[in-house]
């Protein structure tokens, strides 16, 4: 929970290291009195009140993720998980749920680098390239040209993740950068943590992915409580973007993240039990890094050594 | 980095894996400087064009503790006091600095670059404040 210290300000709805949950517009009646954010189309500027809201003649929620130009009828006010903006402070960075550019490949047409816009469609960004568009049409991503609709050329990537190729261009179907992994195994009131995940943005230095259904991320934290009050840098699966405060499950230190289990990794209760893997990081030896490597060799040629000395 | 495509966008500045670095606007827009007595435009961009008036009529708008504040051309053709000497007393910023959020109006909506930006709207969740 933040406070609302200003009259006028922006706010980042989703406070640093907090589960965020949308904040209520009518709940602050007699504080807020106006708020703004962007529409999706970038051509307008929607308003709403705890008033408007209330009476259901603008939106109601101020939802986690985004900006919003707030004016008050008073200052130091909770608001709920929010991080308030100030053009002297440095407020830290966006982990961001989108990559902010895809690279297409290959295929007859379309390639190259898609930038985000700053226009959004079904709920999620849309990207550019030249003349043509990618964009989400609320089920699977688009690439299409030349507009932002599928009346011209269109091809489509089946998949909710923009980065989850192929796009199915005729003959030769575009490549996307994938970056994906799959978690499996999960059960019972986790499952819904299976599936695909893919490369979003970096978190901690490391690779920050997301599942398709977007409730899901698995990223880099560098202080996984353990046993003795010990904190270790690990790989953590969550629901709460980048912290371990609803319901997560920790995996090992390696490259890439390969087996969730509790026990031994430590994890909320709702995970206790419970096992999920990266089948494409758990075959043996398909991924070790280079500090476990030198391990090894360290210790082969120990071997070796111990040997010549005994014979 | 976003492509500024709209009339209104409000984005944060700085992302998570990316090394950022302060936007000059007087660099990447123009300014004005005395010559001659006249106040003159230098930059990037040539006055009298369609291009240039695009830039123009660009906004960059934040807050600091209540108070807003706009940088724009408009604004740095202000920034002299009335024997031409040149004052900045009152541009708050000409920087888009990391971990700030601005709003930028973009009324002729001319495509431009902005490094580091998140861009945001209504519905739709691009993410955490995570720190610097």
């Amino acid at each position: 929970m933040a406070m609302i210290n200003s009259k006028n300000t922006f706010i980042w709805v989703g406070g640093v290291g907090e589960v965020c949950t949308p904040i209520n517009l009518p709940d602050l009646d007699g504080k807020l009195s106006t708020v703004f954010t962007t529409g999706q189309l970038g051509d307008d500027v929607p308003v709403s009140n705890p008033f408007l809201a209330t009476i259901g003649s603008s939106y109601v929620d101020l939802g986690c993720g985004g900006i919003k130009m707030a004016y008050s009828n008073e200052t130091s006010y909770e608001m709920g998980s929010i991080t308030e903006g100030d053009w002297k402070v440095d407020n830290g960075r966006i982990g961001v749920n989108y990559p902010m550019a895809v690279t297409l490949s290959g295929g007859p047409e379309a390639a190259g680098e898609y930038k985000i816009t700053t226009q959004f469609k079904n709920d999620k960004p849309v990207y550019k390239n030249g003349d043509w568009w990618l964009w989400f049409d609320g089920i699977v991503w688009v690439i299409s040209t030349p507009g932002l609709d599928k009346d011209g050329k269109f091809y489509v990537n089946n998949s909710k993740l923009v980065n989850d190729g192929p796009y199915n261009t005729v003959p030769a179907n575009v490549v996307v950068d994938e970056n994906c992994i799959q978690i499996e195994g999960f059960d019972g009131d986790v499952e819904s943590a299976n599936g695909t995940y893919c490369k979003v943005g970096i978190v901690n230095g490391r690779p920050a992915f997301r599942s398709g259904s977007g409730e899901w991320y698995i990223f880099w934290h560098l202080a996984v409580p353990h046993e003795g009050g010990e904190t270790i840098a690990k790989w953590v699966l969550t629901d709460s973007p980048y912290n371990l405060n609803n319901r997560w499950i920790s995996n090992g230190t390696r490259e890439m993240p390969d087996v969730f289990e509790n026990p031994p990794n430590p994890s909320s209760s709702h995970f206790v039990g419970k096992t999920g893997s990266n089948p494409s990081a758990t075959v043996p030896g398909a991924i070790i890094t280079e500090a476990e490597v030198s391990d090894y060799l360290v210790v082969e040629n120990a071997e070796a050594i111990i040997k010549t000395e005994i014979n | 980095m976003a492509l500024i495509t709209t009339t209104y966008t409000f984005g944060w500045f700085g992302v998570s894996g990316e090394e950022c670095t302060a936007l000059d606007l007087r660099e990447m827009f123009g300014t004005y400087e005395m010559i001659d007595n006249v106040k003159t435009y230098t930059g990037p961009y040539n006055p009298g064009t369609e291009e240039w008036e695009a830039i123009n009529s660009l906004r960059f708008s934040s807050f600091s503790q209540g108070a807003g504040g706009i940088w724009s051309l408009p604004t740095e053709f202000e920034a002299f006091d009335r024997s031409g000497v040149p004052t900045r007393e009152f541009i708050f910023f000409d920087k888009l600095e990391c971990g700030r959020m601005y709003m930028i109006k973009n009324p002729k909506q001319i495509e431009i670059e902005i490094p580091h930006l998140v861009p945001t709207a209504i519905d739709v969740d691009m993410g955490r404040v995570v720190p610097a």
